[in-house]
């Protein structure tokens, strides 16, 4: 294998600007321009006696791109590593470089959300709030230590692993089943999170009494003989459904505000 | 008001350009409000109106290139308005759905606003002028600061005075409500998740962990232990079935990753 140019202190580097890669984000191509400015002095340097080469690969990566903002880290590495291939001797050309990034973002960016957005992010967030009873200043601070591990570690693993294997790193990830494992697990724990925070973070008090006298008993005493947290379930599984159906979020988030003034006004709370 | 305002408008500029950039976790309501109660003085107050609404907007996240509500700007403007006048977390829960959606507007419209220096870079590129085509990049950040602070400031220099009045001829029920949808609005976040993580046969996962809280007393970390293991086992039986393709894989795999992790 021939001589690779780009240093740890390059890849860090690249790691580093790729924090701020969204800054000109943009409907038209968005992260496109980030992209580019992200891998730029790793670029500089690959074609350091070269311009015109130089000059190409700029532009070649101001193409459209996005994806999750972590996962963009493995995609940069692998299209350095090639950029660097390209420069050497010419065994890669541009088109596979840009075929290349545009067969990695759509995945990778299934993947962040559902990992990140949709598991890690509300375990994080979950552990912060029961942490925060009273204010306490653990709750956002535990969080924010929980979310970055991940969050950091996957930039900077993802970007040296990305780098290391080059194009290599394309058919390692779609040849093996891992993305799929990794997902369905993903997906086992953040449900049962789930199931835990709709017991005990989604509370409806009915204060609303049926019967009189000795009889007397709160609504909520009944669904509480019934099933404890009875109510909080049934209302995330309507709103599951509605969101299901394609109700817009905004639309439900009114409607819920709604029903509970209405709820208040009538006496039901 | 004048200092207040200032200083609460920065914050969610800052706070908005850290949402799309880094998203260390800053810009979330949980964070985000503890820092507007640390920057007016009333930490423990913004804390708690923070945790509230992370509840709130749990489920709510950009994915891809739509732009959600905004939650940041709405949970900075609403921790501010709940210290600021006084009122507490139910005139924040009040005030945050609808700040977040105002705010989305301007979102967007700063998302399109910067193609301009998309276009602007393409002709540094073929000039090959690199440094101005860095400044192109950063001149978002600028785009950004200007249509937050346009929103927050006026919100927080002219809209306290008018939400204390305006709290003051809201009947009594109508703010029991609001207090009430506090601890409502979680479900919808939770429902909005819950459609993400789409895999039907692990579905019945979700009612495990809810049966595990409700009558074994479990806490998010104890179901994250237990679900992990779960998962670990599952995957163990599961990659039986395919083992030919999957251990081969597997057996390459760690061995590459230990090399490039002592590589220096």
């Amino acid at each position: 294998m021939s001589e690779q140019k780009i240093t740890k202190k390059d890849l860090a580097r690249i790691c580093r600007r790729g924090i701020g890669m969204q800054f000109s984000w943009n409907y038209e191509r968005m992260q496109a321009l980030g992209y580019c400015f992200s891998i730029l002095p790793a670029l500089k340097k690959i074609h350091q006696d070269d311009p015109e080469g130089l000059k190409e690969s700029v532009i070649r990566n101001l193409e459209f791109f996005n994806t999750h903002p972590y996962m963009a880290m493995p995609i940069m590495g692998v299209s350095v590593a090639m950029e660097e291939k390209l420069a050497q001797d010419h065994t890669v050309d541009g088109n596979a470089i840009s075929a290349t990034k545009v067969a990695m973002m759509g995945p990778l960016a299934g993947i962040g959300d559902s990992f990140f957005w949709f598991t890690w992010f509300p375990i994080c967030a979950g552990i912060g709030v029961s942490l925060s009873q009273g204010g306490n200043i653990l709750g956002p601070i535990v969080f924010l230590l929980l979310f970055n591990i991940l969050n950091l570690g996957t930039r900077w693993f993802g970007l040296k692993y990305g780098y290391h294997f080059g194009s290599g790193f394309v058919d390692k990830i779609s040849g093996s089943s891992m993305m799929q494992r990794l997902s369905e697990g993903a997906t086992l724990v953040g449900l049962m999170v789930l199931g835990v925070m709709t017991a005990t973070m989604v509370s409806v008090p009915l204060g609303f009494v049926v019967g009189e006298g000795e009889q007397a008993m709160t609504l909520q005493a009944i669904f509480d003989g019934v099933m404890p947290n009875l109510v909080p379930l049934l209302v995330t599984l309507g709103v599951y459904k509605l969101i299901k159906k394609g109700v817009s979020t905004t639309k439900v988030l009114f409607l819920v505000i709604a029903l509970a003034i209405l709820g208040a006004v009538v006496g039901l709370f | 008001m004048l200092v207040e305002a200032l200083l609460v408008s920065v914050l969610a500029s800052v706070l908005s350009i850290e949402y799309m950039n880094g998203h260390f976790g800053f810009s979330r309501p949980l964070v985000a409000g503890a820092l507007t109660g640390l920057l007016l003085g009333d930490m423990t107050q913004g804390i708690i109106v923070g945790a509230s609404l992370q509840l709130i907007f749990m489920g709510i996240g950009g994915v891809g290139a739509a732009v959600p509500p905004d939650q940041t700007i709405g949970s900075v403007v609403a921790t501010a308005f709940a210290i600021l006048s006084g009122q507490g977390t139910e005139i924040a829960l009040a005030l945050a759905v609808p700040v977040a959606i105002g705010a989305q507007a301007l979102d967007i419209f700063g998302r399109t606003f910067t193609t301009v220096f998309i276009h602007m870079a393409d002709g540094f590129a073929s000039k090959g002028e690199y440094r101005k085509l860095e400044m192109a990049h950063y001149a978002g950040i600028l785009v950004h600061f200007v249509r937050v602070s346009v929103l927050v400031f006026p919100a927080i220099y002219f809209g306290v005075g008018a939400v204390e009045s305006f709290i003051a001829v809201i009947p009594e029920a109508v703010l029991r409500g609001l207090e009430v949808s506090g601890g409502l609005l979680p479900a919808v976040g939770f429902g909005m998740l819950l459609t993400m993580l789409n895999i039907p046969h692990l579905f019945p996962f979700f009612f495990i962990g809810f049966a595990l809280a409700t009558f074994g007393g479990f806490s998010t970390v104890g179901i994250t232990m237990v679900a992990v293991c779960i998962a670990l086992v599952l995957d163990y039986y599961k990659k039986g079935k395919t083992a030919d393709i999957g251990e081969q894989k597997m057996a390459s795999a760690p061995d590459e990753l230990d090399s490039l992790m002592e590589e220096r």
